[in-house]
């Protein structure tokens, strides 16, 4: 009888034994009551030239995350990176972020830094939802884990151009030549590109009669405006940062150019406040094309009341509302991947078909090259301190103003 | 054509004098106290930056700004001399680069934490501003600061020429142990010297503000711009750093014209090359003895 209780009596060996076993049959129970969770690298350019935008997008990231908490019940979990600004450390950060623990990534903005991170992620299998770049070889080098939400440059331009020959056709005086300003780097070199394609493909009613490429790093735009002005233009068609766009206004300005039409197809500077604040009544009138959040969506007034909230000073620009929307899609491959691993949310991001959030857009859907197929761009002018949607009209706030007041005449 | 060839020369020349002005303060740093300023592009932002904020908060003019930044910046010159910098003088070229670029980092890393990473444009009107003579048009920012480049030449000419102070730092320049030998203040003429660095880099900073937007990440290109203008120069040299200037100005402009606007900054470094493969010293640089 001593034997049998000494047998049954509880050694270390069994209370292990005991613990493991339970909390391992706890585990799927709790797993399952928990909030699923994903760890999301963010690699943005926070810092260097680009760290405006850069910085918008971290905004856009973590309202969105918080916003996918409550849409989704995903606990996102974002861990930044920043380039920068160096199209080489994208992979760099990328690398940074996958040992880290993130399965999915989410950036870069900048086509350079995307391509480099997107080699680190091809390496590691690990998913990138690229929310902002718009060089055609981000999607066209062969990259499985690329999810590129913005469009390639070579669309954006020509439903940019499309929007802009409906514009002029309706004007009573249109404009008759242009000259394209635009960065030599691999966003502007890839947009002059397309634009030129896209100009005899639409047999556009302006002809093209200089082309001015300037450095990114540019101190100064004097000489590139002088000889946009020399050609004789009318119209002045750039594709820019906001710097950029900011220099070449002024040069403007002071060399007394006052083209009847700036038109920046996939460009920043009408979307972003830098622009206004720099140049007050000469901002007013470009125009600007891209993407842009949908005004007549059912969220919007309540996620630009939760980003005041957030960032009383800022305004939730086309950089943080592709940054919200990259999370708001990740949370929904999450949810359908019911997993947080790399591989299971790949699956599930091959077959998103989701509405888009905030944006304006059709459903997001990613072909097989990783490509969204349905977004839509919007027309936007500088009015009044703030960019206006102009087109296309069934979001416009306002219709187009042609042509520009002449600089001097403000 | 000839109006657009007039008006890109006389644009490449004034910016070449923007860039002589720019370079001022490395020049007479290095020419006294022989020590390279690396953190120089970061003084000039700090003067940006001082022109950006008196602009916005109280509506000063670009000169009173610039005013204010000389002094202010002198005073901030002359401290880090004499509490860092002159603990270096003796010590070997490659610890002194070490010591002004960690002096640049630290300056960046307190700008971003001020005025955080996005460029600050000026709001000034000058930065819109032209003066018309005959077809020419002259951007007034620019013509502002040539100007001043010059006043600030001649002026710290007639000093170094002119004043019993002035006579002390050639005289430092020219010999350091002959100085120490004679009883010259060497210590002070150090810290004076390296407060008028300091301040020529904040003037001209402020005096840039309607150019440039202020941004800390711009403390890097300003610092190369100083160096490339003053080697091609002579570095030591006042006249030289605003030859430099001169040049590289003229040389951005006409490579913009002639070939591509992407040309520029690859002409002038190649320039660089050439001026130190054939004549090293620069332009009206010194001959080593």
């Amino acid at each position: 009888m001593d034997k049998i209780v000494q047998a049954r009596k509880p050694t270390r060996r069994t209370v292990l034994g005991g613990t493991l076993g339970l909390a391992a049959a706890m585990a799927p129970w709790r797993a399952k009551a928990a909030m699923p969770s994903v760890k999301v690298g963010a690699i943005m350019p926070s810092s260097g030239v680009l760290a405006f935008p850069g910085q918008a997008c971290v905004r856009g990231v973590n309202l969105g995350a918080k916003f996918a908490k409550e849409r989704f019940g995903v606990v996102v979990d974002v861990v930044h990176a920043d380039t920068q600004s160096k199209p080489e450390n994208g992979r760099i950060a990328a690398e940074a972020l996958i040992r880290q623990g993130c399965t999915v990534l989410v950036g870069a903005w900048d086509s350079g830094a995307t391509i480099s991170a997107l080699q680190a992620a091809e390496a590691a299998k690990v998913p990138m939802v690229v929310h902002i770049a718009s060089a055609t070889q981000v999607t066209s080098q062969g990259f499985t884990q690329v999810f590129r939400f913005y469009p390639p440059a070579s669309k954006i331009v020509r439903l940019s151009l499309a929007e802009m020959k409906n514009i002029v056709a309706s004007l009573s005086d249109p404009p008759k030549t242009a000259a394209l300003l635009h960065l030599n780097n691999t966003m502007g070199t890839s947009t002059a590109t397309s634009i030129d394609q896209a100009w005899a493909e639409l047999d556009m009613p302006l002809k093209l009669v200089a082309h001015v490429p300037y450095d990114e790093k540019a101190r100064d735009l004097s000489v590139e405006v002088a000889k946009a002005k020399a050609s004789g233009a009318d119209t002045l068609v750039s594709v820019t940062r906001v710097n950029d766009a900011i220099m070449i206004t002024r040069e403007c300005v002071k060399q007394g150019w006052s083209p009847k039409m700036i038109f920046s197809p996939n460009s920043n500077g009408v979307v972003d406040k830098a622009y206004y604040d720099a140049l007050g009544k000469y901002a007013e009138g470009a125009m600007s094309t891209g993407l842009g959040y949908n005004p007549k969506s059912p969220d919007t007034k309540a996620i630009i009341a939760q980003f005041q909230s957030d960032y009383p000073n800022e305004w939730l620009d086309v950089n943080a509302g592709c940054a919200f929307e990259a999370i708001q899609i990740v949370a929904d491959a999450v949810v359908r991947a019911k997993s947080n691993a790399s591989a299971d949310i790949h699956a599930a991001l091959k077959t998103t078909n989701m509405e888009p959030v905030l944006m304006y857009s059709g459903p997001t859907q990613f072909d097989s090259t990783g490509q969204n197929i349905n977004n839509r761009i919007a027309v936007f002018q500088a009015r009044g301190n703030r960019p206006y949607v102009v087109g296309p009209e069934s979001i416009a706030e306002a219709k187009p103003q042609f042509p520009l007041v002449p600089f001097e005449k403000r | 054509m000839a109006l657009l060839w007039t008006n890109v020369l006389v644009s490449g020349i004034l910016m070449g004098l923007v860039y002589g002005l720019i370079a001022l303060g490395l020049t007479i740093i290095f020419g006294v106290i022989r020590m390279v300023n690396f953190a120089h592009g970061a003084m000039v932002v700090f003067g940006l930056y001082i022109g950006y904020c008196t602009g916005l908060w109280w509506g000063f003019p670009v000169v009173a700004a610039a005013a204010i930044a000389g002094v202010v910046m002198f005073a901030f010159g002359y401290l880090l001399e004499v509490l860092v910098v002159k603990r270096f003088v003796t010590r070997p070229h490659h610890i002194q680069f070490i010591l002004f670029i960690g002096i640049s980092l630290l300056f960046v890393g307190l700008q971003l934490i001020t005025f955080g990473p996005d460029p600050r444009p000026s709001v000034s009107e000058l930065s819109f501003k032209t003066i018309s003579i005959a077809n020419l048009r002259l951007d007034l920012a620019r013509l502002q600061a040539a100007t001043a480049a010059a006043v600030l030449i001649v002026a710290l000419g007639a000093f170094l020429r002119f004043s019993s102070f002035g006579r002390f730092i050639r005289a430092a320049a020219d010999n350091r142990l002959g100085g120490l030998v004679v009883g010259l203040p060497i210590p002070r003429i150090y810290a004076i010297t390296f407060g008028i660095g300091a301040a020529c880099a904040g003037i001209a900073g402020a005096l840039i503000s309607p150019l440039f937007d202020a941004q800390p990440f711009l403390a890097v290109d300003f610092t190369l711009l100083a160096f490339v203008t003053v080697i091609i120069g002579g570095l030591g040299s006042f006249t030289g750093a605003l030859l430099g200037g001169l040049t590289i100005g003229i040389t951005e402009a006409v490579a913009a014209l002639l070939f591509a606007p992407s040309m520029k900054a690859a002409l002038s470094y190649g320039l660089l090359i050439v001026v130190l493969l054939f004549r090293p010293r620069g332009f009206l640089g010194a001959k080593e003895s």
